[in-house]
């Protein structure tokens, strides 16, 4: 039952990407009918993940931006879906820019008439394949303590003759865990500390893992340039600004992005910044320390675009209104100090002999600590697991826009333990229950309930076994089939005798009897013929044929 | 326990009866002595087992009643004195029970006002009792603020409990403009009027999430107190927007006299103290100190500085750089060692305040009563700065610990550290706020009577 929410709303709106999935090639053959935000990530739509992430926030103000070609699929979902109608109001808008088809960029999509009037004050985007179990309050503090420049927040007339504005923030997690996806895209990035503040962050706050951001770049256009000349080619501006400067390599960008109003303004000026995390924050994180990097993109024009002053240079305060004899016309040192700045922006001291250089907002990062990984061979694995006393596993924080991915994460979720179990659950995307329909699975069928999710209307035939697997809605597994590390999206039906081990079945597929799959795929619709034996493979009708063609297309031009 | 498994056999409501099981003080007399019997000895009689699952019942009963009852203490519970209240209560309550374990099921999308309660206890659950009246800020997240608080207020707030804007004028300040985005999106419902609606139902939530965040400091509370008086003064009929108006000038004036123009007064008037060759003597890095020794070294005067930092809060460090760009030769400590040696070498020594009190002590960051001492008795004079927004005449403090705050992040059941301390009258030479001009500074005592004359027509 649809409920108000009730707690505080930050003051920033939720942008959701949902475009084509380009790296699900099996799943998302038919973008516009089975779009890719709706692929069930432990039986609940993919798209719900996001959704769920802004209401926790206490973010009212959502909108899904798709398609126009997918609207229809997506509309019909949020009215029907028992998850989608179960949010909280007041519920998200669904916009589909004309402009908008299965091949433009991120930040070209925000660049759009439509977008452009939308945004109207700090936002943030996610993209609608973020599973995120980070609280989002953390995040937000964050952003109000360290990026978010108060002043601003404030409409303080001070921000509006120094310059300074807010700054964005982004999140990174790891990618190296313990269970590692093969093929698992990461990016390569360069964080330098922030300037060090004498006071102790509050205990279980995110503020100590907060960092800046000075280079970011995913790792295929890395070894694009790897493969074109011999090496990296990097400034020596960015030794020069920076002393610090730490690089990860196995850190993935979870494109969640708080970003001030500003960047509307920088993307609609820009016009060859194509995708938000390689361009806009790369160039941004750059310009940082790269001089002359900031007047190309126009950052003083965007900066100083807010307020009435046309150059954004800290000037004294004659232009606020009935100042000039009170505020001493000391530097804006002293006023920078005085209003105790964050501790990211107290970077103004130093800059402040550099007063015509606009000073540009930092990007910040938060870079989710993993707890270290335990040694994979050991020699006793008894001693190893005793020395090192498990530490709570960090929330997870994933893109999933693969297939394996995908199967993972659901396994993942699946393995959380259900509400009627553990009424203290700290998770919020644990299920009421493991099997929701009990009626429909027979005797004599072995379920592991701690690690696999069945939902509604299932009809488990007797002499079955599940095992580890993720089983959606109104399926039927035959007598005698076994299942292990499977993912059933909606109404597939499986066949006697079936032996599937870590596949994933699309929607309404159809596997005949006695089937062995090994670590296969099957598309939505399909009918698998009884008797295959089949390993690591794809099985798609012959229609896939120009989506595939298409989507290779789109993942040439980097898309999602 | 008995009751546990008896409940768990008593049926499904488990998950309905939030906390663990406690065992209930009344209902404990009853069931032990038949169930004890059950699982351990012979088999109960049908009578018997009634009565088990009667007493059992009113156990659950009882325990229902005892959440509602903490929770309701909990839910009005805005400042600290009332959550103070609360706490004492709950603790009566389970006094007689187990240590306090309340700790209601987290529902994600579900307003968590409660759990915010239930930490509060458990961090401060080590502190003696003698020590109970000091608070501690709780540093309440953003998802557990009440749905009425604008965002503007939320980031203050955040800002203020992580501590990142510490000193008193800066959190009024930065109080005052959350203050005036709220009023500037406010609309006054239908059938009521902006001096009747505004003050019960807009601003008591923003107040209530900024104590959580952080116990108010006494700038804070004239501040409000002098907001809401200037409410009262419309009338009934007094359109909206005008009203609104109203607010936003006076809170605008506000800031400039009482803030900006006090800030550079102050500076200005000390400035004037502080002779050729001194050495001036400071500590910690205040904003008006700060203002002053720049203020002066503009004025071509040429004299050092020694600073004494506060080890836990090393803002002396950025006082320093500050300073020494400006020209001024820096003599650093980073704690209070060689106090004495230091004070002997000091012509002046500035000391900012927090606040001061009705009886004239001044509250300072903790380690200041300890400079002005050493400087008293070295024979240095001791001149405090303080706003005048920062008087509290109503409050009187003859020690450190009658109105404090406990660091949150340094407290443990051994040990915790104050954030503030009193400096006696007789340790301060005299204090210097907006209102003196030229040579000449005041014992506090002078300032507050003409405090008294300032403010009396506006509360009349």
């Amino acid at each position: 039952m649809p409920h108000a929410v009730t707690i505080a709303s930050p003051g920033l709106q939720a942008i959701i990407l949902c475009g084509p999935g380009s790296s699900f090639p099996t799943f998302t053959a038919n973008p516009d009918e089975n779009p890719k935000a709706l692929l069930p990530i432990a039986n609940r739509p993919m798209v719900w993940y996001p959704l769920d992430f802004c209401y926790r926030a206490g973010i009212t103000d959502i909108t899904l931006v798709c398609p126009p070609s997918a609207r229809e699929a997506i509309n019909s979902a949020l009215n029907t879906n028992p998850f989608l109608t179960s949010l909280p109001y007041p519920s998200a808008d669904l916009v589909s820019p004309k402009d908008l088809d299965n091949n433009t960029g991120t930040a070209e999509i925000l660049r759009l008439p439509e977008l452009q009037s939308l945004v109207k004050s700090d936002f943030i985007v996610l993209p609608c394949d973020l599973v995120c179990e980070l609280s989002p309050d953390k995040l937000l503090q964050a952003w109000m303590v360290k990026s978010a420049y108060l002043p601003d927040l404030l409409g303080d007339e001070r921000s509006a003759s120094s310059g300074l504005r807010s700054g964005g923030l982004g999140v990174w997690y790891q990618t190296k865990t313990a269970t590692p996806v093969k093929g698992e895209e990461t990016d390569f990035t360069a964080t330098v500390p922030l300037p060090p503040s004498s006071v102790l962050p509050p205990k279980g706050s995110i503020l100590d893992n907060m960092s800046q951001l000075v280079y970011s770049m995913p790792t295929d256009s890395l070894k694009d340039i790897l493969d074109d000349e011999t090496g990296l080619a990097i400034r020596q501006a960015l030794c020069a600004a920076h002393a610090k400067v730490r690089v990860l390599t196995t850190y993935r960008d979870a494109h969640i992005y708080i970003f001030p109003r500003w960047i509307m303004d920088l993307i609609r000026e820009n016009d060859q910044l194509e995708t938000i995390g390689e361009d806009v924050v790369g160039w941004w994180a750059k310009a940082g320390w790269q001089e002359n990097l900031a007047a190309k993109l126009n950052f003083e024009k965007v900066l100083g675009a807010a307020e009435d002053t046309a150059d954004s240079k800290p000037a004294t305060t004659t232009t606020s209104p009935g100042n000039g004899d009170k505020e001493p016309s000391s530097p804006p040192l002293t006023k920078s100090s005085s209003s105790s700045p964050p501790a990211a922006t107290s970077s103004v001291a130093e800059t402040e002999t550099k007063r015509k250089k606009t000073l540009i907002p930092p990007m910040l990062a938060y870079i989710q600590p993993s707890p270290p990984i335990p040694p994979p061979t050991a020699a006793t694995g008894k001693s190893s697991g005793a020395a090192a006393p498990a530490a709570p596993a960090p929330p997870l924080i994933r893109r999933v826009d693969t297939a394996q991915l995908l199967l993972q994460t659901s396994l993942q979720l699946a393995r959380l333990p259900s509400l009627e179990e553990s009424p203290d659950q700290p998770s919020p995307y644990a299920h009421a229950r493991k099997v929701a329909y009990p009626e429909g699975v027979k005797a004599r069928t072995t379920i592991t309930k701690s690690d696999s999710l069945v939902a509604e209307n299932v009809t488990v035939q007797e002499k079955t076994s599940i095992k580890e697997c993720v089983i959606g809605a109104n399926c039927t597994i035959s007598e005698g089939a076994k299942l292990s590390q499977c993912l059933l999206m909606d109404g597939v039906v499986v066949g006697k005798n079936c032996k599937l081990t870590k596949c994933i079945l699309g929607k309404r597929s159809e596997i005949g009897e006695g089937c062995t799959l090994t670590d296969c795929e099957v598309q939505e619709n399909l009918l698998v013929d009884a008797k295959t034996e089949a390993r690591q493979e794809k099985f798609m009708s012959s229609s896939g044929l120009e989506a595939t063609e298409e989507t290779n297309l789109s993942i040439f031009l980097g898309q999602f | 326990m008995a009751t546990e498994d008896n409940g768990a056999k008593g049926g499904a409501p488990a998950p309905q009866v939030q906390p663990p099981q406690k065992t209930a003080p009344v209902a404990a007399s009853a069931p032990p002595a038949t169930g004890e019997a059950g699982p351990d000895g012979p088999k109960l009689t049908p009578a018997q087992l009634k009565a088990k699952a009667k007493a059992e019942k009113a156990a659950r009963r009882a325990q229902a009643k005892e959440v509602k009852a903490v929770v309701a203490a909990a839910s009005p519970a805005p400042a600290g004195q009332d959550g103070k209240a609360a706490k004492g209560k709950g603790k009566q309550e389970s006094g007689g029970l187990q240590p306090p374990n309340v700790k209601p099921s987290h529902r994600p999308s579900v307003s968590g006002r409660r759990p915010s309660f239930a930490a509060e206890k458990d961090a401060r659950s080590f502190i003696p009792e003698c020590f109970s009246h000091i608070p501690m800020a709780k540093r309440v997240q953003t998802s557990h603020a009440h749905k009425d608080v604008h965002p503007a207020v939320l980031a203050a707030g955040q800002q203020m409990a992580t501590f990142a804007i510490k000193d008193s004028i800066s959190r009024l300040e930065a109080t005052l403009l959350a203050f005036k985005k709220v009023i500037e999106s406010y609309d006054t419902p239908k059938d009521t009027s902006l001096s009747r609606h505004f003050v019960p139902h807009v601003l008591n939530p923003q107040i209530e999430y900024l104590t959580e965040c952080r116990p108010m400091c006494f700038s804070m509370g004239n501040a409000i107190r002098l907001l809401k008086a200037q409410v009262n003064t419309f009338d009934i009929n007094t359109p909206e927007d005008e009203a609104k108006e109203g607010l936003l000038e006076s809170i605008d004036l506000f800031i400039r006299e009482r803030i900006n123009l006090a800030g550079y007064l102050i500076a200005r008037n000390a400035s004037q103290l502080v002779d050729e060759d001194d050495v001036v003597l400071t500590y910690g890095r205040h904003r008006l100190v700060e203002k002053t020794l720049l203020r002066a070294k503009e004025n071509g005067k040429n004299f050092s500085v020694s600073i004494i930092d506060d080890p836990y809060d090393k803002g002396g460090l950025q006082l320093a750089e500050i300073l020494q760009q400006a020209g001024i030769p820096i003599s650093y400590s980073p704690n209070l060692g060689g106090l004495g040696t230091k004070v002997e070498e000091a012509t002046t020594v500035l000391l900012g305040g927090e606040a001061i009190f009705a009886s004239g002590f001044l509250q300072g960051a903790a380690g200041t009563a300890d400079v002005a001492i050493a400087a008293t008795k070295a024979g240095t004079k001791v001149i405090a700065l303080c706003e005048t927004i920062n008087f509290d005449r109503e409050r009187i403090s003859l020690d450190a610990l009658t109105y404090n705050e406990i660091d949150p992040e340094r407290n443990s059941p051994e040990s915790f550290r104050l954030l503030f301390d009193n400096t006696p009258v007789k340790y301060i030479s005299g204090v210097i706020t907006e209102f003196e001009s030229g040579t000449g500074f005041s014992p506090a005592q002078a300032i507050l009577a003409i405090l008294r004359k300032q403010e009396d027509p506006i509360i009349a």
